[in-house]
């Protein structure tokens, strides 16, 4: 007879360890700069270096001002097991595509990896109807951390929860945990 | 010469006890109760990292006091099993911190280890090149092998103990470890009902990831 897994929400959050692969995009924190690059940690077993002019529009002489501790989401460019991971915040042609520093008035928090690729299936609704109900600014990180930044302290606090609860649930739960949060952002 | 038939004792365990291990269980075997976690893959230290390979680091913690030769004998034994099973050339340069807690002595310590390890790697999710169960018993006085002794047969003397630990594949022996002396036909015997009880902790194995997995849907 096998005990149940720990259901103590808070408590069942790191199950798997994230292994970095190429082309995911991660949010990790700035732990150190180290000459031109920064150290980013990302939650596998080696940091991610991240350098100071992989930014939109950054060159030797302009680069972007990153504190340690600044939260960022970055494109993971070298991702093999016999390299230290690198990270990026712009596509190969200099572009812009939403990577970079995540402004520090959202809510960082950690989810399993298997939610992580549940939610960003393009058949999982969730997100989409959350939005429906409030607006805010997400970014998922293949590492299990998710930022979200809403109107409001209470809204963003709300959203993190339908999505931390949301870990365990079918389809049909997952539409009626989003009817209710309608609801009471509705005020009912 | 009997073979008393015994089959192994109850099963148990809870998996992800621990919230900051990425695989924890605890795992008991009768009176046995094992707490086994696992961390990794960690960055090594410079000294102990390998440029092909993952480094295992294994730790057995007894109950009361320090560890001292026994234990560092089980550390030996349980690291051989798990360097045999983790497919450590997917993670060079890293390391993998696996502790053992003994909770309660009930008697198999060694099998109940190993089987715990086995259930805290399941759970850590680690690439695993097979899965292994390692079952005890025993030949008393009398020439009876006895299955998965409990403390007290342990305590009442014995001719021999053996250890064996077998893969998930084909059932192939990785560990032996024998104390004591018998000769060669019980020592095969032994080992031929060892094997057959293996497939019952390999079910458990498969039960326990059923009961994990069962609530994963979309």
């Amino acid at each position: 007879m096998c005990g149940s897994p720990a259901r103590t929400n808070q408590n069942e959050i790191e199950e798997e360890k994230y292994v970095p692969a190429r082309g995911d995009d991660v949010i990790g924190v700035v732990t150190n700069k180290v000459g031109e690059s920064y150290k980013v940690n990302i939650g596998s077993s080696e940091e991610a270096s991240l350098s100071s002019i992989a930014f939109p529009g950054a060159t030797k002489k302009n680069k972007p001002n990153i504190q340690i501790g600044d939260l960022v989401f970055a494109k993971l460019l070298i991702a093999s097991i016999d390299m230290e991971p690198e990270l990026v915040c712009v596509n190969s042609l200099g572009e812009n595509v939403g990577l970079g520093v995540l402004s520090t008035s959202g809510f960082l928090f950690t989810v399993p990896l298997h939610h992580i690729r549940k939610l960003l299936n393009p058949e999982c609704t969730l997100l989409k109807s959350l939005g429906k109900a409030l607006s805010f600014e997400i970014a998922v990180g293949m590492n299990g951390k998710i930022w979200i930044k809403a109107k409001s302290v209470k809204q963003t606090i709300a959203l993190a929860r339908a999505i931390s609860i949301s870990e365990h649930m079918n389809k049909e739960e997952m539409n009626k945990l989003c009817r209710k949060f309608v609801d009471r952002q509705a005020g009912f | 010469m009997e073979t008393e038939e015994n089959s192994i004792r109850a099963l148990k365990c809870e998996q992800s006890v621990l919230s900051r291990a990425d695989g924890s269980v605890m795992f008991s075997q009768g009176n046995t109760v094992v707490m086994a976690s696992v961390y990794g893959p960690l960055e090594a230290k410079i000294q102990k990292e390998l440029s092909d390979r993952m480094y295992i680091e294994l730790n057995y913690k007894p109950k009361t006091g320090m560890p001292g030769v026994a234990e560092r004998g089980k550390e030996k034994l349980i690291k051989t099993t798990c360097n045999h099973i983790i497919l450590t050339n997917l993670h060079p340069r890293t390391a993998v911190c696996i502790t053992v807690q003994e909770m309660q002595d009930g008697g198999t310590l060694l099998a109940a280890s190993i089987n715990a390890v086995c259930l805290a790697l399941l759970d850590s999710g680690l690439p695993l090149q097979c899965l292994v169960a390692a079952v005890t018993c025993l030949v008393d006085k009398k020439d009876r092998i006895i299955l998965d002794p409990c403390i007290s047969t342990v305590k009442e003397g014995y001719k021999a103990m053996f250890t064996f630990a077998f893969d998930s594949q084909k059932y192939n022996l990785i560990l032996s470890h024998c104390e004591g002396q018998v000769p060669y036909q019980l020592f095969q015997k032994a080992m031929v009902l060892c094997q057959k009880a293996s497939h019952v902790i390999f079910d458990f194995y498969r039960q326990a990831v059923l009961r994990k997995f069962s609530n994963e849907l979309l």
